[in-house]
This record gives structure tokens, C-alpha cells and sequence, in this order.
């Protein structure tokens, strides 16, 4: 399971490199950080702290859990926002809102059958709403951030 | 997960340091870019975050914060303390005009810095060691982080000149 996890860490990294930018480095960048925070409070919280997700107690189990809440979900919203503005009707920014929420909540369902993790007091549904409104949240620290940029006039 | 813990010496010295050095960032005059403030900020603010949730919890858990092994507001507050860290490393690299070999000796003093806060924070009882983690142990990763940010500093400077640049043209 490691291997699988590994590999689609690097696939990420790898779309994310080779992608069309249309925001600039320090906003990507930004963009990363600041998700890899939700990301992490949001694994510490379900898995750690209130232990609704239990993770298998081997240390394969841990590692493969850290690479997924560290690089690819955060990588998922920096693809995702590249994508997002350079297509930019509606329709298809909800269109690829829940696809991409579908293709996290995967890694979910991936990590459940590998036996990565198990179930306590946890609907799977919430991990779905939770990877909808974490890509919403891209879009919202974007605008956000771009109307600071826009008040300075320092657009890059 | 809890809200608050005891109300101590700890919490206090945070509330301090917090003051302290936020009211130093803002007395600063600006010298950063608008863009390279806000990595700056976010990026000392995420660093801290994220080592403390990778090897000061979990399976490692080689630190507590504060009073208790869970999450609690102070916490959040230490966090906070790491935002100043990250603007002030850009700030001074900007205002020395930090440059080559120079730049080996910024990141060591930087680390000292670093290491020299986690030693008054242990002292202060705001992180405690523990599961065999020492002190000195945090130097590779004061390093790491240092000569990270300050290669990051490169990028996004380079970037904004290119930017700059190609403006104009």
C-alpha cells in the first residue's frame, strides 16, 4: 500500500510540475502551504485527537498516511486551482470541484480496503464534503489572496 | 481535545513572546514585497505546524506543547510564535543584503536563534522533551529548515525580478 501511495505522491508532484501555471510561484506556493495546514489539522483531528479513524498500528500504515495529508492532498489543490482558472465557466468549475473531491475521497476507500485505517464513530460521507469544501477553500484563499495582491498593485 | 488547559507560567510566557515579536513585525518598516511578506508569513507559520504534528506527535511524539499531549488553543497560539520567526529570516536576508557565502553563516546564526528559542521554551515549560529527544537533536532540523527558507527566499525573489523585468520590456 506504501508503493501505491508512494507513487501517486510522485504522479502529483509530477502533474503539478508539468501543468500550465496560471497563478505565480509564491501564490502556488502559498496555496500549498496554507492547505497542508487544513490538511494536517483535519487528519490530526479525525484520526489523532478524536480517534472517529482509527490508523492500523504499523508504521507503513503511519508513513502512507503522512505522505497522502502532507503531498497529495495539498498537491490536489494546487492541480486543482490550475485547472479551475483556466477553464472558468460554472458549470465546470463544479463539475471538476466533485470530481476532484471524488478522486481524494478514493485514496479514502483505498487506504480502507488496504486496511490502512478502520472506522470507529465515522460516516465515510463527511470525508466527501470534507475534500468539497477543502477544494472550495482553494478557491476562497485565491480570491482572497488576490484581492490583497490587487489593493497593493504588486501583481506579479 | 481541550479548549484550555491549566492557566500558567507557560501560557503567560507565550502571550509575551507573542506580543513581543508581532509588535516587532509591525514596527519594522516594509521592505518585503507584498507577496514575499504573505509566503513569508505563512511559510514560518506552516514549518511549525507541520513539524510539530510529524515529530512532536503521532507515532514519534517527541514533544509535548504546553500542558497536555492533545490539542488545545495554546497550542495554536505556539504556532502563531513561528510566523514571526519566517518574516523576520526574509526580512534581515532582504535588509543585509545577504548574498553567497554570507548566506552560510545567516542560516547558522538562524539556527542558533532557533535553538536557542527551543531551549527557553523548555526552560518556560512550553515544549517539553520526551521519548528520548534531546535538544541538540533539533539541530539538523533548524538547519534543514533554514537553508529551505532560505532558498525559497531565491526562488520567489528571482521570480519577482523575472516578473519585474519582463514588465517592463
Amino acid at each position: 500500500m506504501f508503493s501505491i501511495f508512494f507513487f501517486f505522491t510522485w504522479l502529483f508532484a509530477a502533474i503539478f510540475y508539468y501543468q500550465k501555471k496560471v497563478i505565480s510561484k509564491a501564490e502556488n506556493l502559498i496555496i500549498f502551504l496554507l492547505m497542508l495546514v487544513v490538511s494536517i489539522h483535519w487528519n490530526w483531528i479525525i484520526y489523532e485527537e478524536l480517534v472517529l479513524v482509527k490508523i492500523t498500528n504499523t508504521t507503513q500504515a503511519y508513513i502512507t498516511l503522512l505522505l497522502f495529508r502532507t503531498f497529495i492532498v495539498p498537491l490536489a489543490a494546487n492541480i486543482y486551482i490550475n485547472i479551475i482558472l483556466i477553464r472558468t465557466t460554472r458549470f465546470k468549475t463544479i463539475l471538476i470541484t466533485l470530481g476532484g473531491a471524488i478522486c481524494l475521497f478514493a485514496f479514502i476507500l483505498l487506504a480502507l480496503a488496504g486496511g490502512l485505517i478502520e472506522t470507529k464513530h465515522w460516516n465515510l460521507s463527511l470525508d466527501y464534503i470534507y475534500f468539497v469544501l477543502y477544494l472550495c477553500g482553494t478557491l476562497v484563499i485565491h480570491y482572497f489572496y488576490q484581492s490583497i495582491i490587487q489593493k497593493e498593485g504588486k501583481t506579479l | 481535545m481541550k479548549i484550555i488547559g491549566t492557566f500558567d507560567m507557560n501560557e503567560i510566557a507565550l502571550l509575551i513572546f507573542v506580543g513581543v515579536t508581532y509588535a516587532i513585525m509591525v514596527i519594522l518598516p516594509k521592505k518585503l514585497s507584498t507577496e514575499l511578506t504573505i509566503l513569508s508569513l505563512v511559510w514560518g507559520f506552516t514549518v511549525g505546524v507541520l513539524f510539530d504534528f510529524t515529530i512532536g506527535g503521532g507515532k514519534l511524539d517527541y514533544y509535548k506543547v504546553n500542558d497536555v499531549n492533545h490539542y488545545e488553543l495554546f497550542d495554536f497560539v505556539y504556532y502563531m510564535l513561528f510566523v514571526p520567526f519566517g518574516y523576520c529570516f526574509n526580512y534581515f536576508y532582504e535588509v543585509l543584503r545577504i548574498r553567497g557565502a554570507i548566506s552560510i553563516l545567516y542560516i547558522v546564526v538562524w539556527a542558533g536563534i532557533g535553538i536557542g528559542a527551543q531551549y527557553v521554551f523548555s526552560a518556560l515549560h512550553i515544549i517539553t522533551l520526551q521519548n528520548g529527544f534531546k535538544l541538540v537533536y533539533s539541530v539538523p532540523i533548524f538547519l534543514i529548515i533554514q537553508t529551505l527558507t532560505a532558498l525559497l527566499y531565491g526562488y520567489i525573489k528571482k521570480a519577482e525580478q523575472k516578473s519585474k523585468a519582463d514588465g517592463e520590456n
